[in-house]
């Protein structure tokens, strides 16, 4: 660093490692970035507990089961949060969906292929209403969301009577949801992958997307600029119950049945592995692809624990307490790098610094070199 | 009656009909334990849970009694099963002005000791819907309920032991919690365990959570790590991760029991996925309670020995016989 200071001073380009040591710190900077260390140091901590099971296909399968049915609901409330809710009634919307998917095949004959569909329907539907009773009557999300999922599960639990039900799923539907497919790995991952990258792209890419981090922001700043903040909450809770909805039915397929405490407790998960993923619970701040590590990060502790031979009784402390970990890691590191200064003298949100790391890490392409005197003359800019 | 008849006259009327007030304030006076009122005998069932899975049978049974008997019962229960919460739940029911309250107890008396004397005090007859102590049967004179009904946990975990025992298991066992915190589930596991390792059988307690998905990703690479494992046991009545960590391992000779008959376990006992399940009768826990109540309250009748609704086992042999009640709920 140092040297690439001088070397500035000297009015050439910086190092090369300084370069790179600013293009990993822009790295950490991004939400995303602890949880993705979380996923490396956990991988190392249990390979190193269990170097004959852990590092292996079976692993990896098991862990990307747990992460997506799990992550899928999470990406719904991770884009929640962001902008600037909490959804509490997930778990119910998904057992509640899960009843409604199972009823329509068993009771009414009815295809899985709309029965499916009309379970997230469903599903958005019941996000609706959530959005709805928040914006109308300027209630706390988390209040709102709390009563209904009490309503909810209440439903179910008087629909079902209390009891589990089972359906007969064809095999086809069973496998295109949930099945074995992609060299030993579930279906549910292609979604969960897929449902992430939508995700990322509608955050990232879209209008929607800056409206929600806008919202989640400062909602009355954003209302002022013109962001149909009520219109952009009410969306955000119906992808919300609707993703729940798809894990529902994900499960339906995969186990033949419903119980009236299917998706109890997940809500809760689904915050920790939104939280992991480096989503800020203060809302306007997260990345999709940080759920997903964090439904990774999830699915590697559950996993990880038994392959470890950890203590049976301690599973749910040691549990809470590697999450808690993660979260610390995330916020804490978060908190000093965003303190921290640019190296080599770059400035922050430098156009300069982008062109040097692309340069650095792509030379040639664009015809960017950060050697060049036309580089050099930027960053020196930059520095203006 | 003979007294009335020698009464004659005026004065013999005034008598008789004193006599006969006396008599009526006398009959209401034999039966002060009994309702004294026309007002259906309400009686709260508080439980520990949602009326789901299991507990939705106890629920069922309390609710069947109370039409049988013609009693108004009202289930209620906690949102998480804590002492505090429930003890509040049964506060609920004592500021009801219930005739009745039985209570799905989960923990030791001394939890419950205030509010049942508060219960007392006002008046309501005030029982258990849970197994008494292990090993005890003839009710104790000082027990703080007035009855007890419920399967012996420590027995059922004993008994799952031992049917792995003559079922000739060799290797491990792993006995698995789904409701962590859950005594009568902890009490199972721990029986179970402690009976198989007096036998020299190697068993483990293994905590899970109710997601299904997350118990079958457990419960598989448990049995990776342990490729020994000869049975794993559920002790709550959700099997479904179970049955697919199974399929999944393609440990067909896995041997799988679990407790309580749901439709999945029938289905699995019918097709030989699932060994055998302890029953507990646990219809019976929402319905005898009812009764017993509402006997005490009409007549005064106390409970002398306690009543045990298990355990029972349900294997292949015996599955079908019990299969049209279980899908209507009753097992």
């Amino acid at each position: 660093m140092a040297q690439g200071l001088d070397d500035a001073s000297a009015g050439s380009g910086p190092s090369r490692g300084a370069i790179w040591g600013e293009a990993f710190r822009r790295f950490m900077l991004r939400p995303e970035s602890t949880a993705l260390a979380a996923v490396l140091i956990l991988f190392v901590v249990f390979t190193a507990l269990s170097p004959q099971l852990f590092p292996t296909k079976l692993t990896y399968i098991s862990i990307m089961a747990v992460a997506a049915e799990l992550g899928i609901a999470s990406i719904g409330v991770t884009l929640l949060m962001i902008g600037g809710h909490f959804d509490l009634s997930i778990g119910a919307v998904l057992g509640l969906t899960s009843y409604v998917a199972v009823v329509l095949m068993r009771d009414f004959g009815i295809s899985p292929i709309i029965a499916a569909p009309t379970a997230v329907v469903v599903g958005a539907a019941l996000g609706f209403i959530n959005g709805i009773l928040v914006v109308r009557f300027r209630i706390h999300s988390f209040v709102v969301t709390l009563g209904t999922m009490l309503i909810w599960r209440g439903v179910l639990i008087a629909l079902t009577g209390g009891f589990p039900m089972t359906v007969d799923i064809p095999p086809l539907f069973k496998d295109v949801m949930a099945g074995p497919l992609i060299f030993g790995f579930r279906m549910s991952m292609v979604w969960f992958l897929g449902i992430g990258l939508v995700g990322t792209f509608l955050l990232t890419r879209t209008r929607f997307g800056n409206w929600v981090q806008a919202a989640g922001q400062n909602p009355q700043a954003a209302r002022n600029l013109g962001v149909p903040v009520d219109r952009v909450t009410v969306i955000l809770f119906m992808i919300a119950s609707a993703l729940a909805a798809v894990t529902g039915v994900i499960q339906v397929a995969r186990f033949s049945s419903v119980d009236a405490l299917r998706g109890e407790g997940m809500e809760l998960q689904a915050v920790a592995v939104t939280v992991i993923g480096g989503t800020l619970l203060s809302g306007g701040y997260g990345s999709v692809i940080g759920t997903v590590l964090g439904a990774i990060t999830f699915g590697m502790i559950q996993v990880g624990l038994v392959l470890a031979g950890a203590p049976g009784h301690f599973f749910k402390t040691l549990t809470g307490a590697i999450v808690v970990g993660a979260v610390i890691l995330n916020t804490d590191v978060a908190r000093r790098l965003a303190r921290s200064r640019p190296l080599a003298g770059f400035r922050r949100n430098s156009a300069a610094a982008d062109a040097a790391i692309l340069g650095e890490a792509m030379p040639g392409r664009d015809g960017v070199d950060p050697t060049t005197a036309e580089s050099g003359e930027a960053y020196r800019e930059d520095k203006q | 009656m003979a007294m009335l008849d020698s009464v004659t006259g005026a004065g013999g009327r005034r008598m008789k009909l004193l006599m006969l007030a006396g008599a009526a304030a006398g009959m209401m006076a034999a039966s002060a334990p009994a309702q004294a009122q026309d007002d259906p005998i309400s009686i709260y069932f508080v439980g520990c849970a949602a009326p789901t899975g299991f507990h939705g049978y106890l629920a069922r049974g309390s609710a069947e009694a109370g039409e049988n008997l013609g009693v108004n019962v009202t289930y209620i229960y906690p949102d998480q099963l804590t002492i505090p919460n429930q003890v509040q739940k049964i506060e609920e029911a004592i500021a009801a002005q219930a005739d009745g309250i039985a209570i799905c107890v989960f923990t030791e008396d001394a939890a419950y000791t205030d509010v049942v004397a508060r219960a007392k005090e006002a008046g309501i007859a005030i029982g258990s819907a849970a197994a008494p102590p292990p090993g005890t049967q003839v009710r104790d004179p000082n027990d703080i309920f007035l009855f007890r009904t419920g399967s012996d946990e420590g027995a059922a975990g004993k008994l799952t032991a031992q049917r792995l025992i003559a079922m000739g298991v060799k290797g491990r066992v792993v006995v698995a919690n789904q409701q962590p915190g859950d005594a009568s589930c902890q009490l199972r596991a721990t029986a179970q365990i402690d009976e198989l390792k007096a036998n020299g059988i190697e068993a483990e307690f293994l905590e899970l959570t109710m997601d299904p998905g997350q118990q079958a990703e457990s419960l598989f690479n448990y049995l990776r790590l342990h490729p020994d494992t000869a049975a794993a046991t559920s002790t709550c009545d959700v099997i479904d991760g179970f049955l697919a960590a199974k399929e999944q391992s393609g440990r067909d000779d896995l041997i799988l029991t679990g407790y309580d008959i749901v439709a999945q376990s029938l289905a699995a006992i019918r097709d030989g996925r699932q060994a055998f399940t302890i029953d507990q009768q646990q219809f019976w826990r929402g319905y005898m309670p009812v009764v017993l109540l509402t006997h005490n309250i009409k007549y005064g009748l106390q409970q002398g020995n306690y009543f045990l609704t298990g355990p029972t086992i349900v294997d292949k042999d015996s599955v079908e016989k019990v299969a049209a009640m279980v899908e209507k709920g009753y097992r």
